[in-house]
């Protein structure tokens, strides 16, 4: 094998990914099909997050080397990494149909499935891999996290202990078993873990977004809203959308039957009460309570840059909608109306900085955009001429958010 | 780990090589198939089944002298294209491709000798990245020129030093001590320099740990004898990319003025490859004749990864040579000092910064306000400006490089180019150009700092990043 490929995994190896890629760029300069230099161009562009790049080196290499599993392996993972899992699950099949006996294949088709929720697939997957590298340390974790997908609790502690016993040293174990002990609601185990995982890999990004997370959870609230939020998730798409649904109209129901009831009709604006607070808390818990660890020594230095920008965002629609309600405390008596849209507002102005892929981005951007402009124009009419008419359009709109809004937040 | 069959290209050469298995140019086709795909062993025995039925093909010696350095047996490879070359006629390709495998075993000169006879024979045959490596040897000599290979001889107009008369100043002003090595070696260039601290702005802080360390040791050996003290040892600088690491460490050797021994991350790598853990001690061999001496190992994470990142057990034994050679076992190494620098402390292996070794780190930070301004007036020396506020543009660039800041200035000269070739005049650079420039431009030395914080925030139990959190000010 060439200096260049020997020099540039070397680089590689050591965390030079830069390098690495000048280095193989000038073997392929002279040498331009090699398929080992570029997969490892691959490795190069994917370690240095230029995944469209790599994506299109990872295309030439399976036009040069179209019988080679770890060609259509490492396609497979730049897809799933850019979240292109119809790809990233064809490449993994293609590669599993080259080389039937090999782990990397499951690893991968496992991984896919469990993005994609499902849950008993990528157990299979999981368990089908270790059943050819009983050591695979990736396997052996995705088994853990499915498992506790699946609600098999003993299973998935038994499965997550293995997995640190084979490899203590594992950064990417810690963080898993930290993201399971979370959801088991064992919060102080999961703190352990992920600052053990941090301790072991300081850029590992799942055990930062893992330790802010867990941090959070000291507050019995959050903690709610965690429990809230994991039950959702291992729910299919369309158990969602019925929980959501049977929720807000079971809420109609029952608040029909309490202004029915004469008994119970002053207690109507509770239920209304409670119903609004548990929609605004599922829609900014989170960056509520991003806003609070900002505060935090060890938690302003773990947020993302993403999550304080969100936490600013929504520290912003609150202070915006207080200044208002007190300055048309004095001026107005729509204040109510505007406030609300404006703190409704936040719902949209938050998710902006989540992380989205595909059409998600451009389309949460454009939402986001027309009922900010709505917003300022119905804040402009209310303020000059007491029209209140767009901000009630504002508001049906940022209502309809709330409901549509869980297409792009996927 | 599950192995992986062979790919299908190779399965189907095989399969026709089972129907003729006397046919040599399939043979070879099926050799360079497994060489294209890693796989050295299996390439090995081809190429020497095909040479049994073919032993004159010199393309299958090639291919099996490049079998045998994928497999990391450069010394046979090397071997098997001397007896090549030495036949006639010997084919371009041979002479280059010996050239390169000597070149990664460090004989720079024999090397040479092979490329410049592979171009005589083919005018073609050259790698250019081989030939950056040999330039000092391929440059055909002019008079007064100094044969890189020439035996060290007095020069005329040699400064007086009190270390080594045999000096010579080279065009970049610095004092170049030829010798101390014996044929064949791999060398280092040895230098004297001629830049000292007060060559470098700013880094007062910096300045002061490295003559608490290094000099006053050096300077005061005696005294530190007396109670028993080694003088030398290791230190580690440490900081983003382009902030001076490499200078200072230059300066260093200026200030005790010490011989300075430089191995930056080529010669690294090609001790890697060429397995030459024999390199490695002879470059410390060189040092220790040449001492006072600094040995400076530039981008030492490459060198020093950490053991259990690496597969290769190559790499592996050259890290314990290295470990080895600072421990000093099998040498006395009093009066050498070996300065390292890195951008990325957290990759080094952590038994190099073991007491004795690089258990001293310093900590680099990107040049203060005082250091910037400085930097910018010695940048601008001898260029067109008028009247420029060297403080307002430094206070305008925090977290700047001294590599941002040239940066900064070639946008700058660039931009005043275009506008001077349209008047047909020399314009001067003001201050608002260089703040125009600076505007918009983030400093390189972020996304350091991004990675720099995790480390320090998450994987500091020893306090060894403490001063990156001082200065981060994330101090708690």
């Amino acid at each position: 094998m060439s200096a260049h490929f020997e020099r540039a995994e070397i680089l590689l190896q050591t965390g030079r990914p830069a390098d690495a890629e000048k280095e193989i760029r000038t073997g392929l300069a002279t040498t331009p099909q090699q398929p080992q230099l570029l997969h490892l161009l691959c490795r190069a562009l994917v370690d240095q997050q230029k995944l469209k790049e790599a994506a299109v080196v990872a295309d030439t290499l399976i036009g040069v080397a179209a019988g080679w599993p770890s060609a259509h392996l490492m396609r497979g993972a730049i897809a799933y990494e850019g979240g292109r899992h119809p790809q990233a699950r064809a490449d993994a099949t293609e590669a599993l149909r080259l080389a039937p006996n090999t782990v990397d294949p499951h690893r991968l088709l496992g991984w896919v499935a469990f993005a994609e929720g499902r849950w008993a697939e990528a157990l299979q997957e999981a368990e089908a891999g270790l059943a050819v590298d009983p050591e695979e340390t990736s396997c052996g974790n995705l088994r853990a996290l499915a498992l506790t997908r699946l609600g098999r609790k003993v299973d998935s502690r038994h499965a997550t202990d293995s997995a640190l016993r084979r490899d203590p040293t594992n950064a990417f174990t810690h963080a898993t078993a930290g993201w399971i002990k979370l959801e088991r609601g064992e919060k102080t185990a999961a703190l352990d873990h992920f600052y053990e995982a941090l301790r072991l890999d300081p850029t590992n990004e799942r055990a930062r977004a893992g330790l802010v997370e867990a941090l959070k959870a000291r507050n019995f609230l959050y903690r709610l809203l965690l429990t809230y939020s994991f039950w959702l998730t291992r729910l299919t798409p369309r158990s969602r959308w019925a929980v959501m649904l049977g929720g807000y109209f079971g809420y109609r129901l029952l608040l029909s039957f309490f202004e029915t009831t004469p008994a119970l009709q002053p207690y109507a604006g509770l239920v209304i009460s409670l119903w609004i607070s548990f929609v605004v808390f599922s829609w900014t818990g989170y960056d509520l309570f991003n806003l609070i660890l900002l505060f935090n020594r060890g938690g302003r230095h773990a947020l993302a840059a993403r999550q304080k920008y969100g936490a600013l965002a929504l520290a912003g629609c609150l202070m915006a909608a207080a200044a208002w309600l007190v300055w048309a405390y004095w001026v107005r008596s729509n204040a109510a109306l505007l406030a609300i849209a404006i703190l409704l507002f936040a719902f949209p102005l938050t998710r902006v900085f989540r992380k989205r892929t595909g059409w998600r981005v451009q389309a949460g951007y454009l939402v986001t955009a027309v009922l900010g402009v709505m917003l300022l124009v119905g804040l402009t009419m209310a303020i000059t001429s007491g029209n209140m008419v767009v901000v009630e359009f504002t508001l049906v709109g940022l209502i309809a958010y709330t409901w549509l809004g869980q297409l792009l937040n996927r | 780990m599950s192995t992986v069959p062979e790919p299908p290209e190779v399965a189907a050469l095989r399969s026709a090589l089972a129907v003729t298995p006397e046919n040599v140019p399939l043979r070879q086709l099926l050799a360079e198939a497994l060489l294209r795909y890693n796989l050295a062993a299996p390439a090995v025995q081809e190429f020497r089944e095909a040479l049994r039925r073919a032993p004159q093909n010199q393309m299958l010696k090639l291919g099996l002298a490049r079998s045998f350095h994928a497999e990391g047996k450069t010394a046979e490879a090397i071997v098997l294209l001397e007896a090549v070359t030495a036949e006639k006629p010997t084919p371009a390709a041979a002479h280059l491709l010996l050239a390169r495998f000597l070149c990664e075993n460090g004989e720079l000169q024999r090397a040479a000798g092979h490329a410049r006879q592979a171009r005589q024979l083919d005018p073609m045959a050259h790698d250019p990245d081989l030939d950056t490596r040999l330039e000092p040897f391929l440059r055909p000599l002019a008079s007064g020129d100094k044969d890189p290979s020439a035996p060290p001889s007095r020069a005329a107009g040699k400064p007086s030093l009190p270390a080594d008369d045999d000096s010579v100043i080279d065009e970049f002003g610095r004092v170049r001590a030829p010798g101390g090595n014996q044929p064949g070696e791999m060398a280092a260039e040895i230098e004297r320099p001629s830049v000292a601290f007060n060559d470098v702005g700013g880094m007062d802080g910096v300045k002061e740990q490295i003559r608490m360390k290094i000099i006053h040791p050096l300077a005061h050996a005696e005294l530190f004898k007396a109670y028993g003290k080694k003088t030398g040892g290791g230190v580690l600088l440490y900081g983003p990319p382009g902030c001076g690491k490499t200078h200072l460490a230059r300066a260093t050797a200026g200030e005790v003025r010490a011989a300075f021994l430089s191995i930056g991350l080529h010669e690294v790598l090609s001790m890697w490859l060429g397995q030459s853990e024999q390199n490695l001690h002879q470059l410390f061999d060189q040092a220790r004749r040449n001492r006072p001496a600094v040995l400076f190992v530039d981008e030492v994470d490459a060198l020093g990864a950490n053991r259990s990142d690496l597969r290769q057990s190559a790499g592996r034994n050259l890290i314990n040579q290295f470990l080895a050679e600072m421990d000093g076992i099998e040498a006395n190494n009093d009066g050498l000092l070996i300065l390292a620098a890195t951008n990325a402390p957290w990759h080094l292996d952590p038994a190099f910064r073991r007491p004795g070794r690089f258990d001293h780190l310093v900590f680099v930070p990107p040049p203060d306000e005082n250091a910037r301004a400085a930097i910018l007036r010695v940048m601008l020396r001898g260029k067109p400006v008028a009247d420029v506020d060297y403080s307002a543009i430094a206070h305008k660039t925090e977290g700047f490089s001294g590599a941002d800041l040239k940066g900064l200035l070639d946008r700058c000269i660039e931009a005043k180019l275009t506008a001077a070739m349209k008047l047909g005049r020399v314009e001067p650079l003001t201050t608002k150009d260089l703040l125009a420039a600076a505007k918009g431009t983030k400093p390189s030395t972020l996304e350091w700092f991004s990675t720099a914080k995790n480390y320090a925030l998450y994987a500091n139990q020893g306090g060894q990043y403490d001063e990156v959190l001082s200065y981060m000010k994330l101090k708690h």
